[in-house]
């Protein structure tokens, strides 16, 4: 819940970062244009998405796989210290 | 009048020396993990310095790595928090076996972190719940500075080598 409160507020600004950089991409390669812009939108979501999930401090699992591999990783090498 | 005190208190004041000489063997093996501990101070700064030397380097990446590339990102964060967890999980190991070795109470949290923390190093397999406790333990305790990517700063760490020296 609180993370998609946050994903509110960061949608602003990715969503508007995401929409100018589509619309100059439009112009430049117009034919792409339609896709590029989309392409851009979508990214902005995706963008926000992840903000409002660091700041909510919700973790996936892969996020939890990483942080085992960091600990197992460091206790290797914490081991291989002191020995 | 005091005879029915006295017999109270005098089960109380044996079951203290039964209890305090039970724990006499563990206090002396924990005494002679700090005199291994002194013995290898220079190591045990070699170790937290490394730690911190990773911590920084994979700080460095997190920040590098551009916000369209969010896969590796948050999966750098990750590995970062869990190096942390190693290195405040690490600090407090330490702390705990001194407190220990002087014969001081802790809770049974702290026990139960301790014991379980001691088998890791030892290189032992552990259960999967006491690997989750572990990780819960310290992240509660140092939640602040796992979410904020805050490494043991010089001074912490030339305070945890002096407590072994000291001990």
């Amino acid at each position: 819940m609180l993370k998609l409160a946050w994903f509110f507020v960061y949608i602003f600004k990715y969503l508007l970062g995401g929409i100018l950089l589509g619309a100059l991409l439009g112009v430049i390669f117009p034919p792409a244009g339609g896709i590029l812009f989309l392409l851009c939108i979508l990214g902005g979501f995706s963008a926000a998405w992840e903000e409002a999930g660091n700041r909510a401090g919700s973790s996936s699992a892969s996020d939890v796989d990483a942080e085992i591999e960091g600990f197992e990783e460091a206790l290797r090498k914490a081991r291989r210290n002191l020995m | 009048m005091a005879v029915p005190l006295i017999i109270p208190i005098l089960t109380c004041i044996g079951g203290a020396v039964v209890g305090a000489l039970s724990r006499q063997p563990e206090i002396n093996r924990l005494k002679e993990q700090v005199h291994v501990l002194q013995t290898q101070v220079s190591r045990l700064q070699t170790t937290i310095q490394e730690q911190q030397r990773q911590i920084e380097e994979l700080k460095i990446r997190v920040n590098t790595l551009k916000a369209w590339n969010f896969v590796e990102k948050r999966r750098a964060l990750g590995i970062t928090r869990g190096y942390l967890i190693m290195q405040y999980g690490f600090k407090e190991y330490v702390e705990l076996t001194i407190l220990q070795a002087k014969g001081q109470g802790i809770s049974a949290e702290e026990l139960r972190f301790f014991n379980a923390f001691n088998l890791m190093m030892t290189g032992s397999e552990i259960g999967e719940e006491d690997k989750q406790f572990v990780k819960i333990f310290i992240s509660s305790r140092y939640r602040y500075q796992i979410e904020n990517l805050i490494a043991m700063d010089d001074g912490a760490q030339s305070e945890l080598v002096r407590k072994v020296e000291a001990a």
